[in-house]
């Protein structure tokens, strides 16, 4: 005969109080953001958004436009992959120095962690800004603006990754023997490297995006010709522009896919 | 050659003792198994004796290097020499068969080497040797992940027959009855044993027919009265 247990769920308080707190916290954060449903759905707001959106249409064609188009288009992908590329080649070996494995100096390794800070909580709009400056208007200083944000994220992302992975592999290395650079590559990276490809590609996704907008500052690519276009007030050709940068977004993340599962 | 551990004594971080006064001398060539129930202190002995462990009290001399934790220099030239083999491979998923157990000599290869070998095995001859004496030969190329508990065992054990190291300890578990003075485990093989009785070693369960046995058991471990 199996015993009946009324024991109450010791987790039961804690959980309601927790809840209860987030529920209370929502409502001044929602204040301080002055959330207003009602301005979106008003009649009066209706009709502006319709007749703006009205103006977008029809989208702008033409082959020696769209051809503008399409190398403005691969301009936005070079950047985001220059910077991509420019990011790894930093962020892997800090992230490394940075993470708990490497027995580096605290001051030093207290550096390259407030460096990485410091690259990642600058935005890439401001990051652009700055590159304009120091490298002048087009595609490099976005490429370059990208890779100083993107840095500052993967070497954050991945220096976690290595502190969570097993050490066990890695021990095993080196009471045989192996220095710590030998065995990070052979026991450690290839624990983390789903984890790495996935940010990666991650980034790389967002990196399109962002290219896109970084035109708006003289970076080039298809954000610039989108910059010029809304200043013109040429709606219809602004229009082209974003189904190009969606088309381009959906192209990438399906790219992207294909090469995590040829990853996995 | 041999492995002297003389009025050893090692406390853990929390204070636990684990090991008081031992005195153990193995000479080459000599078979020693270590027997004991769980938590006796038989696999921080062998770490004590691998170099992973530094003594809190006490002298090791293992393979003719008195102390060899002192300083890095001294670990780098005897770890090479000591080959450990864990209850649970300490191997990647991902890694294949292959690499995994060329990173046996990863302490002796030339940087270039042990990096190009990620690449591309720099010695896959080798390694199928190795993996041929512990059954394992068709293996080769596969991913670790792809294995059985059973084989990734055989797999860390070929690692530590291309280490070929000098010492080699090893837990295993796995003891199934004492009879007659012989000692039988589940392992798949007598012959994979075999492979590895060339060596100085110490273990914690192996064919001892002709080796010394010291019998753990509460009486090697323990405080001398």
């Amino acid at each position: 005969m199996t015993k009946i247990d009324n024991r109450r769920d010791p987790l039961a308080v804690s959980r309601l109080s927790m809840t209860l707190l987030i529920v209370l916290l929502a409502w001044p954060v929602l204040k301080g953001a002055e959330f207003n449903p009602g301005a979106l759905f008003g009649a009066e707001n209706l009709k502006v958004i319709g007749r703006f959106l009205a103006a977008f249409l029809p989208p702008q064609t033409g082959a020696e436009f769209l051809s503008e188009l399409f190398k403005a288009s691969l301009q936005t992908l070079a950047i985001a992959t220059t910077g991509m590329v420019l990011a790894l080649l930093v962020a892997v070996p800090l992230a490394y120095r940075v993470s708990r494995v490497c027995r580096s100096h605290p001051g030093l390794q207290l550096i390259m962690r407030g460096l990485l800070t410091v690259l990642r909580g600058i935005p890439e709009l401001v990051w652009a800004t700055l590159t304009v400056l120091a490298v002048g208007l087009g595609p490099f200083a976005g490429a370059l603006a990208l890779a100083l944000h993107t840095t500052g994220v993967l070497g954050r992302l991945f220096a976690q990754a290595i502190d969570n992975a097993t050490r066990a592999p890695t021990l095993a290395l080196q009471h045989a023997g192996a220095s710590r650079s030998l065995d990070f590559v052979y026991a450690t990276l290839p624990q983390i490297a789903p984890q790495l490809v996935a940010y990666t590609l991650y980034r790389w996704e967002m990196n399109i995006r962002m290219a896109a907008i970084l035109g708006f500052v003289g970076a080039g690519g298809l954000g610039q010709l989108l910059y010029v276009a809304l200043s013109l007030m040429d709606y219809p050709l602004a229009c082209t522009l974003i189904m190009a940068m969606l088309l381009l977004s959906m192209l990438v993340d399906q790219a992207s896919a294909l090469l995590r599962r040829c990853m996995a | 050659m041999s492995v002297t551990l003389d009025q050893l004594d090692f406390v853990h971080p929390n204070g636990w003792v684990a090991l008081e006064r031992i005195q153990l001398q193995v000479r080459t060539g000599e078979h020693v198994a270590l027997i004991g129930p769980s938590g006796a202190g038989k696999t921080t002995l062998l770490s004590v004796m691998g170099a992973r462990l530094a003594p809190t009290r006490g002298h090791v001399t293992v393979l003719d290097q008195a102390d060899g934790m002192q300083d890095e220099r001294s670990l780098r030239l005897l770890r090479p020499r000591i080959g450990s083999i864990y209850q649970s491979p300490p191997l990647p998923g991902r890694q294949r068969v292959v690499t995994a157990v060329l990173a046996g000599r990863l302490g002796v290869w030339p940087a270039w080497k042990s990096l190009a070998s990620l690449f591309y095995p720099m010695d896959i001859n080798g390694a199928s040797k190795v993996l041929s004496q512990v059954q394992l030969s068709d293996k080769l190329f596969d991913r670790c992940d792809q294995l059985s508990g059973g084989q990734l065992q055989r797999v860390g054990m070929a690692r530590v027959l291309y280490q070929q190291a000098d010492l080699v300890l090893s837990c295993f578990p796995r003891i199934v009855g004492l009879r007659d003075g012989d000692i039988a485990f589940d392992l798949p093989a007598k012959e994979v044993t075999q492979a590895m009785l060339n060596d100085l070693f110490a273990n914690e369960a192996t064919q001892a027919k002709d080796g010394n046995i010291y019998a753990a058991n509460n009486t090697l471990l323990q405080q001398p009265a």
